[in-house]
């Protein structure tokens, strides 16, 4: 009998940490501490719209990164289950990926989306019979770059209409979970892969049993535009991934605005909604959230957005108008205390002043906020 | 010498003696088979010095408190006295430590269940850190097994408890820095994470096989004071259509654990997911695998909200009362809800 055991030391030495897959995204990998981590399963749970394919085919990009950039170096699967597969804008998300990193491509005669491989899942057994192949699709690749990342897009649409309500078909459905996450894992621990999983939410219904609004990780409820939602495919597959992670999204627009004084004369501004990522559980992260939102050039955080762009003063000022809303806004602490740290970063880069005027609305259900941090710049 | 007071021919006891069987409860403890080949014997001469040392030591000792006529049998106070002595793995939160009776107990089967997110793997590793606490400091001075079937141990979230504990442990030494000025805490994050022995399995028959090869590691690591299992679910709710040899496989396996916490006198401390069951028509939250397995094991705690804070409710337990309380997972691991109270409970 032969059982590999690793010691502890022996990771630390030889991998350092688990190896992060960066969302190409300073905000976002922030508040994953680095990115989407390999050797383990990281499901995205959004309601459609909200960018979880936009986030997909970033990341299958990223994956070719360089390992000192925070990619991996590596090419990435895509299995997609929901029809049609944004082909034109993954090229155009390449496109501006290949801009941006040139080097990576100079040497070689290739551009990114030679290494994005696609393929089509249209059911439960179908996928077993794909991922049978995927082992063998590693070892015998002839590619550039080793298969670092494998994209199931989305699990849910593989099991929304195959099973009925019914318990002996929720449980072999389970039974079907378990197998894909199973194999799935496998393979990430075998190749040092990075699985990323989207799923779909359902409308929370309020049930006599009471366990549709079982709680789980830190969100109490997760809302998305405006309406309870949840997870779908329940509690069985909860128990299958290893982090979850919630997009969601609220009506209110970033920087529509722009389109009155537009200085920059920039195509870029139509209303672009914001969009929040949350922490709902993981091992290795704390409770925590960030905003983006998607440009052409793919997934931008709200901060890293209003910096890059050098935004004009007018924006600025705008911006600044909406505090006391935002502030008055917060579900709990936790924003509060993001909402907070985004005014200060705001004025910082802005060099405006905050008048009293623009904080006599910060007042919440939490008495009223105070930015020690900015009484430099208020005294201005 | 003992052996001496057999009826036996000299050659024979020499030949016990001369192998280093002197004393009547050395011969008892092996079993015939032993016995013929250590001293070079027929098995049914050692069969009958087998029969003869156990009568007499058995008429012998019969007035002796510790007498037994059946091998191995102990009365219930050495076991309670022993029980007290016995150290308890302290989970860093006090309050938690209350309702387990000083932390997770040694030689005991221990079952954590409870939905994702709740902090399962977040014990698991506190407890794979908190198990080495030297014995100066009142822990066990123990190294860890952890056997991850679900790949969610973060090295770095490891890392991180670890360096909290040590922290925690210098600021004890800084209080009672009169007593213990020679016992520096000699220990670093580093060598907690060297102490932790991980096996990754990927699937069910792996995970058979390393709980099968369990018996032979801890014994060339004797050190082991404590096994965890995240999860011990994950690979059998997958692929079994016979839930019959499901269950055979699993109350098998729980036998195994059973018979190493009680060999090595180590803790064996497995997590659970949760499931929803049907019954009358509805559905209800219950632990996974079953219930023939929630037989198997000693203790129970379900993990669960109540509002925003986690709480751990002892659902089964021989000798705890059933009881709850609440825990706050932080960065620097397992702490009692009210953050007032930051600093590990270490005596």
């Amino acid at each position: 009998m032969n059982i590999e055991y690793r010691y502890e030391f022996q990771i630390l030495l030889h991998l350092e940490y688990a190896r992060q897959l960066t969302t190409g995204c300073e905000t976002l990998d922030e508040c994953l501490r680095g990115g989407f981590p390999c050797d383990s399963l990281t499901e995205i749970v959004a309601e459609s719209g909200c960018g979880k394919t936009q986030l997909c085919l970033q990341l299958s990009l990223c994956a070719q990164l360089p390992i000192s950039n925070g990619g991996l170096d590596g090419s990435a699967l895509y299995l997609h289950s929901e029809f049609p597969f944004p082909f034109r804008r993954l090229h155009q998300l390449s496109r501006s990926f290949h801009l941006s990193n040139p080097s990576i491509y100079a040497d070689h005669n290739d551009n990114p989306c030679d290494h994005v491989f696609i393929q089509n899942v249209h059911s439960v057994d179908h996928l077993f019979d794909v991922m049978s192949k995927i082992e063998s699709f590693v070892t015998n690749s002839k590619t550039r770059l080793p298969l670092k990342l494998i994209v199931l897009d989305s699990v849910a649409a593989l099991f929304r209409s195959e099973f009925e309500n019914t318990p002996s078909d929720l449980r072999k459905r389970a039974s079907c979970f378990f197998k894909i996450s199973g194999k799935l894992k496998q393979l990430a621990n075998k190749f040092g892969l990075a699985v990323v999983i989207t799923n779909q939410v359902t409308d929370f219904v309020e049930s006599s049993d009471g366990l549709s609004g079982l709680r789980i990780g830190n969100l109490r409820c997760l809302y998305s535009s405006g309406r309870r939602v949840v997870p779908a495919l329940g509690l069985a597959w909860a128990n299958c991934v290893n982090s979850r992670v919630f997009i969601s999204r609220s009506d209110d627009i970033v920087c529509q605005e722009r389109r009155d004084d537009d200085e920059s004369g920039s195509s870029l501004v139509s209303g672009r909604a914001r969009r929040r990522l949350d922490i709902v559980f993981s091992p290795h992260l704390p409770p925590s959230s960030c905003e983006f939102m998607i440009t052409r050039d793919g997934i931008c955080g709200v901060r890293f957005f209003l910096r890059e762009m050098g935004c004009s003063k007018s924006v600025y000022n705008h911006a600044i108008n909406f505090i006391p809303q935002a502030i008055a806004f917060c579900m709990n602490p936790i924003h509060l205390v993001i909402a907070i740290s985004f005014v200060v970063d705001l004025v910082r880069f802005s060099h405006i002043s905050l008048t009293s005027s623009n904080l006599c609305g910060g007042r919440t259900r939490y008495g009223v906020v105070f930015f020690p941090a900015l009484s430099g710049e208020l005294l201005v | 010498m003992e052996t001496s007071r057999l009826p036996l021919s000299s050659s024979i006891r020499g030949k016990l003696i001369s192998a280093g069987y002197t004393s009547l409860s050395s011969i008892s403890s092996v079993s015939s088979t032993d016995l013929a080949r250590d001293v070079k014997i027929t098995e049914s001469e050692a069969f009958e010095i087998l029969k003869m040392a156990n009568q007499i030591s058995g008429s012998s000792s019969c007035n002796g408190r510790s007498s037994s006529l059946v091998n191995g049998a102990r009365n219930a106070w050495d076991m309670l006295n022993e029980e007290e002595a016995l150290p308890r793995i302290t989970t860093s939160c006090s309050d938690l430590d209350k309702i387990l009776g000083g932390g997770i107990s040694c030689r005991d089967v221990t079952e954590i269940g409870g939905v994702p997110g709740i902090g399962k793997t977040q014990i698991g590793i506190q407890l794979s850190v908190n198990v080495q606490i030297p014995r100066e400091f009142g822990g066990l001075g123990g190294k860890a097994i952890y056997i991850d079937t679900e790949g969610s141990f973060m090295v770095e979230r490891a890392l991180q408890i670890a360096q909290a504990c040590v922290e925690d442990m210098e600021e004890y030494t800084g209080y009672m820095h009169k007593h213990f000025k020679a016992s520096q805490v000699q220990m670093k994050p580093r060598d907690i994470l060297e102490n932790i022995f991980y096996f990754r399995v990927c699937s069910y028959t792996e995970q058979i096989a390393l709980v099968n090869h369990l018996d032979k590691f801890i014994s060339e690591n004797k050190d082991v004071k404590v096994v965890i299992v995240d999860s011990i679910t994950f690979h059998f709710r997958q692929d079994f259509d016979d839930l019959a040899q499901r269950t055979r496989v699993l109350s098998e396996m729980a036998l195994k654990f059973m018979k190493l916490a009680k060999k090595f006198s180590l803790a064996v401390v497995l997590l659970n997911q949760v499931t929803t069951k049907y019954t009358e028509g509805s559905f209800q939250l219950a632990l996974a695998l079953g219930d023939s397995w929630s037989h198997s094991c000693t203790n129970r705690v379900i993990l669960y909200w109540n509002g925003d804070e986690r709480y751990a409710y002892i659902d089964k337990s021989p000798s705890l009362p059933s009881a709850s309380a609440s825990y706050t997972v932080t960065g620097r691991g397992l702490r009692n809800s009210s953050s007032s109270s930051k600093r590990v409970k270490m005596m």
